[in-house]
């Protein structure tokens, strides 16, 4: 082959794999609007929009995390979303995060529209991505701890002493997504922002300012670092992470195909060294199946399949 | 089997059962009555 036609071949191949990762991007944000809408009953209140929602003032689901911690303090056995987890992680890894989670979804507008970075020092990234791990651990251990103080009947004492809110979903009260999609959606959505207002200041407690400065900090960070949230502080995430190690789908890498380019490592939202993937599967624990890696790939060397090599 | 295989059978079958035995003691009908419990900590302080 002539190296003029070479050249042509390389550059055909590129414009391909800009077209799909941009096609891949539309369909990506229209699912992630439309799991939005569903999520938020709130939105439906606001726009309105023909999605049946279960009628709840703001949130038509909530997370399996929210769900894990109502049960646990309820003293239910968790089986539901507990399962939830384990099967849909099992299959296809973290897709919720990467296609369905509405607060990944923020932050994908965040980035796009900050032109945030994808890319820290790596020693840090390392260190940092085991953070929400810790705060998983301590998330659930706190769980576990008021479960028991509602077997005992002492968590009227400890609602009395931090209000209710935080004696009956700790996590729940300090999620920037709670805080996001919950009280400020609920706030514009019944149009009550003036009599809001009015009542914030005037019931202002040290629960309602950390919450409101738990979501400023986060959304602050996402316009500096892509995917903040997902990738060093959600509980969720780390949950999801711990059950999709081994899950079917994975994104593969033929090492025969791969030219060693690097736009997939310079692509990944969350830091994942592709290049360097181990046995050729791409590390499945943080990785949020964006697929953007694969659409970005102009040799094909990537690949999302069940199949293992 | 191949060994990664085998634990993606172990994780999805250990959530099909949770998933199942949640159905058989009606955990489903109490998602209305959780949903209540978390608007709580998320309306505190707003609503007159």
């Amino acid at each position: 082959m002539s190296k003029e036609k070479k050249i042509l071949g390389i550059e055909s191949s590129h414009k391909r794999a800009i077209r799909k990762l941009y096609t891949l991007r539309a369909s990506r944000f229209a699912i992630q609007v439309i799991f939005l809408i569903i999520a938020n009953e709130s939105l439906n209140l606001l726009l309105p929009l023909p999605v049946i929602g279960l009628s709840y003032p703001w949130t038509s689901f909530p997370s399996a995390l929210d769900m894990l911690q109502a049960m646990i303090i309820l003293l239910i056995p968790p089986l539901l979303p507990l399962g939830s987890i384990i099967f849909f992680n099992a299959l296809f890894g973290r897709i919720f995060c990467g296609w369905i989670c509405p607060f990944g979804f923020v932050q994908d507008v965040i980035h796009y529209l900050t032109s945030s970075k994808n890319f820290i020092k790596s020693s840090l990234h390392s260190r940092l991505k085991y953070i929400k791990y810790i705060i998983a651990v301590f998330s659930i251990l706190i769980f576990i701890g008021w479960a028991y103080l509602d077997s005992i009947n002492q968590l009227n004492s400890l609602a009395s002493t931090y209000g209710r809110g935080v004696a009956l979903m700790p996590y729940t009260s300090f999620s920037p997504d709670a805080t996001l999609f919950g009280t400020l959606l609920f706030i514009f959505s019944l149009g009550i922002l003036p009599n809001s207002i009015g009542s914030f200041f005037s019931s202002f407690n040290a629960a309602i300012f950390i919450r409101y400065l738990i979501l400023i900090l986060v959304l602050l960070a996402c316009s500096r670092v892509t995917r903040f949230w997902c990738r060093y502080v959600c509980p969720m995430g780390a949950i999801n992470a711990t059950f999709s190690t081994r899950s079917a789908l994975g994104i593969y890498r033929d090492v025969g195909k791969c030219d060693d380019c690097g736009i997939c490592n310079k692509i990944c939202p969350v830091q994942i060294d592709v290049v360097n993937a181990k046995l050729g599967r791409i590390d499945s624990k943080e990785c949020i199946m964006c697929f953007e890696c694969v659409a970005a790939c102009h040799t094909r060397a990537l690949n999302v399949t069940f199949k293992r090599r | 089997m191949n060994k990664e295989w085998l634990i993606t059978l172990i994780f999805f079958f250990l959530g099909a059962v949770f998933i199942s035995s949640s159905i058989d003691f009606n955990y489903f009908n109490l998602i209305p009555e959780l949903v209540k419990k978390l608007i709580e900590p998320i309306t505190q302080g707003i609503l007159p």
